[in-house]
């Protein structure tokens, strides 16, 4: 057991250490965050697998977060709240996969998701089996025009491909269900912990060395639509894989997965 | 323990409901956050980002990404302000690493003034009272590493930049502030 503290500069955490005291530090950093390179890779990787590493980092923001509240105002001025009400506005229409005419409120599937939503928590079964099943049951309310719940009209195509993901540790659960018609997939996150500062995000990886394209963020708790770009509807076959990535807020700044991948699934026919 | 007065308890209330109807649709609850927040994230970004177009796009990220989590937002775990914040504080980072690594011009580096980041002594009482003990534990730090904590908090500095702007060895900063944080553990805790 080392009884010296590591020479200044070299990163806590490692073989050798007085272990709490140095995880509890690299959590502080991290949510300071102080880490780059290599520190903030190995601090990144442990907030997306172990729990305990990523309630000391909640923990440490918990305690530094009143310290915003010294910071000046300063008036952003109109144009800001302009751009952000057009930016919103332009995701709820992509979100609904608007088609002319025809959909329900995209907000009344959400609220109907919601409700079965409780039930799908405590459903048992395996992964597979789950997605499965929440894939079609997913689909089959968002298809019904009634939302009283009266069987969906005959015609209206099945999901053609699901995807269950899950975490080794059994930390993370997303049941995933594409929509062709729609060029969207629904994601139903099963199992899923927020982490302050991240995001998730879902990638699409067409075949073995293909690049990943993102889908988009994942809320972790209640199921929605993510659009599939067209240029990557493709892609979206039996065996590409799905995979869910741990990013910074607002998702990954390059285009590409620069967190950990914390669960991963094949599409597969229904 | 809680000593927010009343109305600051309110307040807190109202932001919480207005975030749980973002979480539902509601663009006017957003643009209720954003009425009320909106001075205080920019402030955040302005601070992180030092120029104002760049602060601007950064909050405009910043709201979107609130429409889009709102429903992760607990208020049995955060109140809503520190929520907001620390999205903001996040999300300026990342755009002031990302803008370093692209290559774009950084803002003119000035020496960080040591003796201008410490409140004064009518502040640090202030915050005492709104029970902002971080502040108060801060202030009892030896002043460097409170100064290095602080330029990590509120500049967005990570320990490379810090080392560089303090003009001291990596190590020498890595120590300070690891000194710093494990004092700063023991004061809030006790």
């Amino acid at each position: 057991m080392s009884g010296a503290p590591p020479p200044p500069g070299d990163p806590p955490g490692g073989p050798g250490d007085d272990g709490d005291d140095a995880r509890d530090l690299l959590a502080a950093e991290y949510a300071l965050r102080l880490l780059e390179g290599e520190e903030l890779l190995h601090a990144r990787g442990l907030a997306g697998t172990d729990a305990g590493f990523r309630a000391a980092v909640e923990a440490w923001e918990r305690r530094l977060a009143p310290l915003a509240e010294t910071v000046a105002e300063v008036d952003p001025g109109p144009e800001v709240w302009a751009r952000i009400e057009r930016a919103v506005a332009a995701e709820t229409a992509a979100g609904t996969g608007a088609q002319a005419g025809a959909d329900e409120p995209a907000r009344d599937n959400v609220v109907a998701l919601k409700r079965r939503e409780r039930l799908w928590r405590g459903l048992a079964g395996t992964m597979a089996a789950l997605a499965a099943g929440l894939a079609l049951a997913l689909y089959l309310a968002v298809a019904q025009p009634d939302p009283t719940g009266a069987p969906p009209t005959a015609g209206a195509p099945a999901p053609s491909l699901v995807a269950a993901l899950a975490a080794d540790d059994g930390t993370a659960a997303l049941a995933i269900a594409y929509e062709a018609e729609r060029g969207s997939v629904l994601v139903t996150p099963t199992l899923l912990q927020p982490a302050a500062g991240h995001d998730h995000e879902l990638w699409l990886i067409a075949g073995e060395g293909a690049a990943p394209v993102s889908l988009g963020l994942v809320r972790t708790t209640a199921p929605q639509r993510l659009a599939v770009p067209a240029a990557a509807r493709g892609g979206i076959r039996p065996a590409a894989t799905l995979a869910l990535s741990v990013e910074p807020t607002g998702g990954s700044p390059t285009g590409a997965p620069t967190g950990p991948v914390i669960a991963s699934g094949p599409l597969q026919p229904l | 323990m809680d000593r927010t007065p009343p109305q600051a308890a309110r307040e807190r209330e109202q932001l919480s409901l207005a975030l749980a109807r973002v979480a539902q649709g509601s663009q006017a609850a957003l643009a209720e956050v954003y009425g009320k927040t909106s001075a205080k994230l920019f402030g955040i970004c302005i601070r992180i980002l030092e120029e104002r177009s760049e602060a601007e796009d950064a909050l405009q990220e910043i709201y979107v990404n609130v429409w889009r989590k709102a429903g992760s937002f607990d208020p049995a775990k955060a109140s809503p302000i520190t929520w907001l914040a620390a999205l903001a504080r996040n999300r300026s980072i990342d755009r002031r690493r990302s803008l370093r690594s692209r290559g774009a011009s950084a803002p003119v580096e000035e020496a960080l003034d040591l003796a201008d980041d410490r409140p004064d002594a009518l502040a640090r009482l202030e915050a005492a009272e709104e029970g902002s003990r971080i502040a108060a534990c801060l202030s009892e730090l030896e002043g460097r590493q409170d100064r290095a904590i602080r330029a990590a908090f509120y500049e967005g500095l990570s320990y490379p930049e810090l080392a560089l702007r303090l003009a001291v060895p990596l190590g020498t900063v890595k120590s300070w502030i690891r000194r710093g944080l494990l004092r700063l553990k023991d004061c809030l805790e006790r």
